[in-house]
């Protein structure tokens, strides 16, 4: 028989345990009324049990008129809540060039701060870039970290008398790409067998983008209904600006940023999203003609509750 | 990873969103009075429909005017038939002007949201 303080002890657990599921839980990216959705040329702010699998990618062309393909995936597992840790890698089609896998990346994310009344929250990460984890020839022979912050502000907090701007929100994202490695050597050999040393230098990249969304599901929720088909209420048309910056370590005349401006939209499901966006260069050292990127994006915290969508702790 | 084990992968992923739809985030679908709406007759009641099944024990609504005054209202509830509507009933007849509802919702897999909008009740 069960002691009176064994009882207790055994009514309050058993109390913990009928409360504990009903203790309100908070995933995808969101602060106050706003969610963030998952963006393709940045990170979004958010931090959550995600899958995006594939991302599908052609690149502008570049000017030696070289064709590429992607495909990658992203997952993303919270080890507690606000702190998780990625993998992401992807595999690449070059015509002509073959095919080989990208080194493996991952990335250590903290969501630190969260307003929900003004709709802000932002997030720091530490992104590692692990060498000899590619096929040689796909990716680089060094590892590379990047310290990251992701910032996102919803414009919910504007006043009524502006209420057709409330559904807007920004996002942005600023990371320093440090190679572990200042430059590379490698021999070669010219057409009659001499060799010589190359050395490529290998740059710290500053990587820093923004985008501008306008939330339909945001103004149906708290703007003003929107009509018209179903579909309509789950878009999120977006512009994406992702760029890049060699700041440091750049051989000469590389010291160009280079990036693409990447209209598209979003389609905002409740556990899942699906984008599709074009990929504009900004100028010719991105690349030539309009690229494409498409992304299925899996929301587990929703998909899988009580199992691989929750905290490991 | 060949194509066919990509296109494996994504088909099973897309069988479990199916199978498990029924858990996500409430989101806001439709509300009586409708977002941003106008009224002529002072509402009874006011309804909140969501994506998913939302907990009334951990969900609310509250009212007030454009002033911040709140309205009485009484306990929330799900429709019987259907909870996914949260419902409250309003504990007064709402004179002309701007009013704000504030809602936040917990659904039934514990996820938590919140929002807020106004109608009109013309005079």
């Amino acid at each position: 028989m069960l002691s009176k303080t064994s009882w207790a002890l055994a009514g309050a657990i058993g109390a913990g345990a009928a409360i504990l599921p009903l203790a309100p839980a908070f995933a995808h990216a969101i602060a106050g009324n706003r969610i963030f959705p998952a963006t393709l040329g940045i990170d979004d702010p958010g931090v959550g049990d995600e899958l995006a699998l594939p991302t599908l990618t052609i690149p502008p062309q570049s000017s030696d008129g070289t064709r590429e393909f992607d495909a990658s995936f992203s997952y993303t597992k919270t080890i507690v809540q606000g702190l998780g840790i990625s993998v992401s890698d992807g595999k690449t089609w070059l015509n002509p060039g073959g095919n080989g896998w990208g080194n493996i990346d991952t990335e250590l994310k903290y969501n630190f701060f969260v307003n929900a009344p003004h709709e802000f929250m932002a997030s720091v990460g530490l992104d590692a870039t692990w060498a000899y984890t590619g096929t040689k020839n796909f990716s680089d022979p060094f590892n590379t970290f990047t310290p990251v912050i992701d910032m996102g502000k919803g414009f919910g907090d504007l006043p009524a008398s502006l209420n057709i701007l409330r559904p807007f929100a920004v996002t942005a994202q600023f990371g320093l790409s440090i190679p572990s490695e200042p430059h590379t050597s490698s021999i070669v050999y010219d057409d009659s067998g001499n060799p010589s040393l190359d050395v490529a230098l290998n740059p710290t990249v500053f990587n820093w983008g923004f985008t501008l969304q306008y939330s339909l599901p945001y103004m149906n929720a708290n703007v003003s209904e929107v009509g018209g088909p179903d579909l309509l209420k789950h878009l999120v048309p977006i512009t994406e600006f992702a760029f890049q910056t060699p700041v440091g370590h750049v051989p000469p005349g590389g010291q160009v940023t280079t990036g693409t401006i990447q209209p598209g939209v979003i389609y905002m499901a409740d556990t899942w999203q699906i984008a599709i966006e074009a990929l504009v260069p900004v100028n010719g050292a991105s690349g030539k003609r309009v690229g494409a990127v498409a992304e299925l994006h899996f929301f587990f915290d929703d998909i899988f509750p009580n199992s691989l969508g929750k905290p490991l702790f | 990873m060949s194509r066919r084990s990509m296109s494996r992968i994504i088909a099973s992923l897309a069988f479990a969103m199916a199978a498990t739809a029924a858990f996500a985030h409430a989101q806001l679908q439709k509300a009586v009075p409708a977002v941003g709406g106008t009224v002529t007759v002072s509402p009874t009641e006011i309804r909140l429909k969501f994506s998913e099944g939302v907990e009334p024990r951990f969900s609310g609504i509250t009212l007030t005017t454009e002033a911040g005054v709140a309205q009485p209202t009484g306990q929330p509830s799900v429709d019987p038939a259907d909870d996914s509507v949260l419902v409250v009933k309003v504990g007064q007849a709402l004179k002309p002007g701007v009013y704000t509802v504030t809602w936040h919702a917990v659904s039934v897999d514990t996820h938590r949201t919140q929002g807020g909008f106004n109608f009109t009740v013309a005079p």
